[in-house]
């Protein structure tokens, strides 16, 4: 049974999650965001429970829909607004923008907007953690999209062969874009897809953040024991669409409501009250300081300076022009 | 001083670098007993293991994506792609991931990658097993392209490609892995983005990479018996690839011809010539500049077609006495 | 003045038109703004009307003809004007057209091809074109470029003094002396910690024996012989400016360091081009040193006013070969061997050189 604390935290982290998608939808419609975003919604159990079954010195590797991921590792909501404004304080300096984040000293080690090409570079991480002998672990996130390209097959045959310390964490959130999973996955579940590598394939609900926590920790520990790579597929939905130009019109309005019913905050928040763990007092005070902090991120990056000109070139090499 | 293969010298960079630092590892497919296509790590494995000499199922993009997640963790990986014209398999991951990690992140982490592969025709290993891949990566930046053209720069030159902390294509040739050449045993260095003057001249300059540089010594033979003094440039590393000297000798001979394997249109001869034009060199012109470049065609199987369908040492010379003689266009 | 016409210019592109159809004759009436001809141009066919009333006295282009934009197609004779007003006139016209068609051709002879280079010299050095007599593309092959180079003040200097030089009675005897310089040099590091070549070290020794020669401690100008007070030894430096020969001032009065001091600031100071006229003047025997180019046996040329100059070669197992070039005005044979016979004597017996350098 979970510590009170620790799931007081991973309600906040949630909400505080969701206020920030919130915030950077509506950032985006006050035209202050070049270029798009891909929001989670509706996903934050995912992000959430895995990676609070992980310890802080784990890797983990995102993808276009990763801001969830990032503040779930303990990202910095100033530097990602920043990043989203491109501004020279955000994560990336403003090279990277939404897509792109990443934190190397919290070791997310980036989120890739190439759908796949993540899971390689993950699977490379987990090689060096057994190749230099260390204790850490890797949490790969890809959704059910990327379990149709070859990257995701090549890369869990590595991971089996060589027995790598990772944990394959597929997102299904029933739609590569408009592709729903009932035209482009043949089998039931993408988890089915682990015998094939012979390694452990878990299914799990995607809106419930303790069972998902709790799969992942099983996974986790077997990595972290030799026990070599686990598939996980968190079956979960996200209520806005794939990006900001998407318009929806693959799925219908009763399908959101529906999958909203199962609302991962929502839910969590019930469950809590009922145990005890949660009063009205707490959440009160919860929404507060997430909506500071989300204010004090706005302003930041608001208030911060664009990359100078000056510095165009800068980042290329290693060892290259920036000081 | 000793004379070894330019295979071998590759072979002693890996192995010299293995045994300095723990964190390079070599990965490919059939690198380890086999001792590769080439027969370039044989005997590696031996000496180093299984852990640092990894045979990789057929998984090229994957395990090139390995490599660089291996890399973001502090490993020096050195990746071997079998035949260069297996490098589409790469593609996504050295443009998309290895080439833009650094900038997209704002410089927080860097891709100390090396993925070496033999390009080049002349083995009657026909289209898809023959390919210059010079110019496939040249336009994408963030990458590094080295092309070594004999023994002694190719083992500085690995050593130099491991140690840079940039993504690196290391392009051998197939038909220089047997030639011979002098390599000291002390350790030494190429550094990368150092053009070099392989043989001085007055009347023409001769630009050429990997293959095209031992062709142009040849034909440099021929035609100083006819009194044509031709200076042989290699630039070693083709992006960033180093200007100066090669505008410095323009000016000196106020003749430029590139020569080059990769097929004539878009290939690497085309910028060489425009940073000339561009530069203070053109006024020192005193003929067009013109390349030679394999023809625009699929490498063909038959090995009379296969020689005509690159340069070749008549080629060069022809082409030099032209440019000469003022018979520019015939 | 006659009135004229010209092909007019009826687009911003137009540069020539085709006269289709003259609508008047030669001879022939006209009135101000009657149509006096048809154009064709590449976009439509256009009306030429007559800017004055008068005769259309001349017709210079016919039917079918191409003309520039600007050119002068016919002549109006005014009412006020004669015949031969007119005829004047076109003859003046005529000839300003012939000299027009001259500086079309000389225009038409500049616009030649020529490559980058070519173009640069032929700038560079004014060359005349017209003496460039080939077809096609110009390259620097066919521009014979003779270029007068100045002389730099040194070279001047250098050629004036040689010259005189050469006039100058001078024989030459060649030596081998067995020293142990570098021996020598290594003891005077050691002791001393100063590092040198043998030049200081042959001036000092020089400049003993010249003690006992007084007449090398002289200088021969103008026909006057002039007892110098102080032995000042010159010594030949040669840079990449040209060939220097600074002398070292009162060298009987110094040390092996000093000297050794002076002649290294001398050096720097020739290099650097910071020599000035008195370092340059004087002296009574200058060292030339070639030994590091490994010449067997030289005879340099007389520093004109000195009175000897002395020439080393390379030193080999310990043997080195010396000559002396002497003003055989001043100094004969029989001194000058004596002078060597006493120089090599002392430069040969170790202690004794030993006792003199340090």
């Amino acid at each position: 049974m979970l510590d009170r604390k620790i799931k007081i935290e991973m309600l906040k982290r949630m909400m505080l999650i969701r206020a920030f998608e919130e915030k950077a939808e509506e950032l985006f419609m006050r035209n202050l965001v070049h270029g798009t975003m891909h929001l989670s919604v509706g996903e934050e159990a995912v992000a959430v429970g895995s990676i609070f079954a992980l310890d802080r010195e784990d890797y983990i590797t995102s993808t276009h829909r990763g801001h969830g991921h990032m503040i779930a590792k303990g990202g910095d909501i100033k530097k990602m607004f920043a990043e989203f404004l491109g501004k020279d304080t955000g994560y990336c300096h403003g090279r990277g923008g939404s897509m792109h984040i990443a934190d190397f000293s919290l070791n997310n080690i980036g989120a890739t907007g190439i759908v796949g090409a993540g899971i390689p570079i993950a699977t490379g991480a987990a090689f060096a953690i057994k190749y230099m002998r260390r204790k850490e672990i890797v949490l790969c996130f890809f959704g059910d999209g990327a379990a149709n390209e070859g990257t995701f097959y090549e890369s869990l045959n590595m991971a089996s062969i060589w027995n790598l310390p990772i944990i394959f964490m597929c997102e299904n959130n029933m739609y590569a874009m408009s592709s729903p999973v009932s035209k482009f996955i043949p089998t039931p579940n993408i988890s089915d897809r682990a015998k094939s590598f012979s390694i452990p394939g878990v299914t799990v609900d995607g809106m419930d953040v303790i069972a998902v926590y709790e799969v992942t920790k099983e996974a986790a520990d077997r990595a972290r024991n030799g026990g070599g790579p686990t598939l996980i597929e968190a079956k979960t939905y996200r209520y806005k669409g794939h990006s900001k130009s998407d318009k929806n019109v693959y799925r219908t309005k009763e399908e959101i409501e529906e999958w909203k019913k199962k609302d991962p905050i929502v839910n969590f928040i019930k469950k809590l009250k009922e145990l005890g763990d949660l009063d009205d007092k707490t959440l009160e005070s919860i929404k507060n300081d997430i909506e500071k902090t989300i204010e004090e991120g706005v302003n930041f990056a608001l208030n911060s300076k664009e990359p100078s000109p000056d510095t165009l070139m800068w980042y290329v090499y290693a060892n290259g022009d920036e000081k | 001083m000793r004379v070894i293969t330019y295979k071998e010298a590759i072979r002693e960079a890996i192995r010299e670098k293995m045994i300095e630092d723990e964190r390079v590892f070599i990965i490919g497919e059939d690198i380890g007993v086999y001792g590769g296509a080439f027969g370039v790590t044989m005997g590696l494995i031996d000496e180093f293991g299984p852990k640092r000499v990894v045979d990789a199922p057929m998984s090229e993009a994957s395990f090139t994506g390995l490599a660089i997640g291996a890399s973001i963790l502090g490993l020096r990986p050195t990746v071997e792609i079998m035949f260069a014209d297996f490098l589409t398999f790469t593609a996504d991951q050295i443009i998309n991931q290895a080439a833009k990690l650094r900038f997209m992140t704002g410089g927080q982490v860097k891709i100390p990658l090396v993925v070496r592969s033999p390009q080049g025709s002349g083995t009657g290993a026909a289209s898809q097993h023959s390919q210059n891949t010079e110019a496939w990566f040249f336009n994408i930046p963030g990458l590094k392209i080295v092309v070594p053209s004999n023994p002694y720069d190719a083992k500085g030159l690995l050593k130099s490609s491991i140690e840079d902390n940039n993504p690196v294509i290391f392009l051998e040739h197939k038909l220089l892995y047997s030639l011979k050449g002098e390599v000291p045993e002390e350790d030494y260095r190429v550094p990368l983005s150092k053009t070099k003057i392989v043989k001085e001249g007055s009347d023409i300059t001769v630009v050429s990479t990997s293959i095209m540089v031992q062709r142009a010594i040849q034909a440099s033979e021929i035609l100083e018996r006819e009194g044509i003094s031709v200076e042989v440039i290699d630039p070693r590393t083709i992006k960033p690839m180093d200007m100066e000297p090669i505008i410095e000798s323009v000016k000196k001979t106020h003749r430029l011809l590139v020569v080059y394997e990769g097929c004539l249109t878009g290939g690497i001869g085309g910028e060489i010539v425009s940073r000339i034009v561009e530069s203070p060199a053109f006024l020192y012109l005193d003929a067009p500049i013109m390349r030679i470049g394999g023809k625009d065609i699929p490498i063909p199987y038959n090995r009379n077609l296969e020689k005509l369908s690159v340069p070749q040492v008549e080629d060069i010379v022809k082409k030099v006495r032209e440019i000469v003689s003022e018979d520019w266009y015939a | 003045m006659p009135e004229v016409i010209v092909m007019p210019k009826f687009g911003m592109t137009m540069e020539k038109g085709v006269i289709s159809q003259w609508y008047k004759k030669e001879g022939e009436k006209v009135e101000k703004g009657e149509p006096v001809l048809e154009v064709l141009t590449d976009k439509a066919n256009m009306d030429v009307e007559s800017p004055k009333s008068g005769i259309l006295f001349k017709i210079f282009f016919n039917e079918g003809e191409e003309v520039e934009v600007g050119k002068v197609i016919a002549i109006l004779k005014l009412p006020s004007e004669s015949d031969e007003d007119v005829e004047r006139f076109i003859e003046k016209l005529q000839s300003r057209h012939v000299s027009e068609k001259e500086e079309v051709k000389k225009d038409i002879k500049t616009h030649i091809l020529a490559t980058p280079f070519a173009k640069r010299l032929i700038r560079e050095y004014d060359v005349n074109l017209e003496d460039i007599k080939k077809k096609g593309i110009i390259t620097s092959k066919d521009i014979n470029i003779e270029e007068e180079v100045s002389l730099s003040p040194i070279q001047r200097s250098m050629a004036e003094k040689m010259t005189e030089s050469a006039k100058i009675p001078q024989f030459v005897l060649y030596y081998q002396i067995k020293s142990r310089f570098i021996e020598l040099i290594n003891e005077l590091l050691k002791e001393k910690g100063v590092p040198s070549t043998i030049t200081p070290i042959l001036i000092k020794a020089l400049s003993i024996v010249i003690k006992e020669f007084p007449i090398f401690k002289s200088r021969f100008e103008n026909g006057k012989l002039i007892k110098l007070p102080h032995i000042d030894i010159g010594f030949a430096v040669g840079t990449d400016e040209g060939l220097f020969v600074p002398v070292i001032k009162r060298v009987d009065s110094m040390d092996i360091k000093e000297i050794i001091r002076t002649f290294r600031s001398l050096v720097e100071k020739a290099k650097n081009k910071k020599l000035s006229p008195s370092d340059l003047e004087g002296g009574c025997v200058t060292v030339s040193n070639l030994g590091m180019y490994e010449v067997e046996f030289f005879k340099p040329l007389l520093v004109p006013g000195q009175v000897a100059i002395f020439g080393v070669s390379r030193i080999r197992d310990g043997v080195m070969n010396m000559s002396i070039v002497c003003d055989h005005r001043i100094i004969d044979g029989k001194k000058a061997c004596e002078f060597m016979l006493r120089f090599k004597k002392m430069v040969e017996n170790y202690s004794d050189l030993r006792k003199i350098i340090l």
